[in-house]
């Protein structure tokens, strides 16, 4: 697109990014979690497509990188459950240790599931972004 | 005070619709659709103020950026007819 849109690209796309983090990584305490944060980081990553197109500049994954990482995702969400399973207690129990509640190590294991949602999310809406744009061209 | 000025804003944001349903060009009804997201924005600001609750902030934030993004989604596809170019 046109200059401006590049320039303001070049400043929000980080304080996007920076806030799909935050919300990440405070997904146990505030509202949010890896659903919506891991959606506010497929935006940073629409907005650079957006604004300067899939150059290889960008260093923006491609089709096959994001599918890989947002199936790797799935198998770390599944993986976490299963450790619970191996260590004897049921499927996705918190066998880490709960911490100080309220402060950002506390809840177990539920940090570690919003980033392996983060990743299976935000990839997912990167890859159905660039299918439904790719092949969605009609003129 | 606060609710006041949020209702206020409401009844700006029938205005924008108003043109957003009139509007002659595509351009009028996309900055009306812009100008209504950013209303109701501080809508939602305002009640989370007046109702002591600080985690709407992180609610509207979402919402600005989600329509920022869409907006420049909008646009682009205006001007191009397509969105990789």
């Amino acid at each position: 697109m046109n200059f401006i849109v590049k320039t303001v690209t070049r400043y929000t796309v980080w304080l996007i990014m920076l806030y799909g983090m935050y919300l990440v990584l405070f997904g146990h305490l505030n509202p949010g979690g890896g659903f919506v944060g891991g959606l506010v980081i497929a935006l940073s990553f629409i907005h650079v497509t957006l604004a300067f197109g899939r150059s290889p500049q960008a260093g923006l994954p491609g089709e096959a990188i994001s599918h890989n990482l947002e199936v790797a995702g799935a198998y770390i969400y599944v993986g976490i459950g299963v450790i619970g399973c191996a260590l004897g207690l049921p499927f996705l129990t918190n066998f880490l240790g709960k911490g100080t509640p309220f402060t950002l190590l506390s809840a177990g294991t539920i940090p570690l599931l919003n980033l392996a949602i983060t990743l299976k999310v935000g990839m997912g809406i990167y890859l159905l972004y660039l299918l439904l744009v790719e092949t969605g061209h009609s003129h | 005070m606060i609710l006041a000025a949020a209702v206020f804003l409401v009844i700006l944001v029938f205005f924008s619709s108003w043109r957003l349903l009139r509007g002659p060009t595509i351009p009028d009804r996309l900055i009306a659709a812009d100008t209504m997201g950013i209303f109701l924005a501080m809508v939602m600001l305002l009640t989370g103020v007046f109702y002591n609750a600080r985690l709407m902030v992180d609610v509207v934030l979402v919402f600005t950026v989600l329509q920022f993004v869409d907006m420049l989604v909008f646009a682009k596809y205006y001007e191009h007819g397509e969105l990789f170019k």
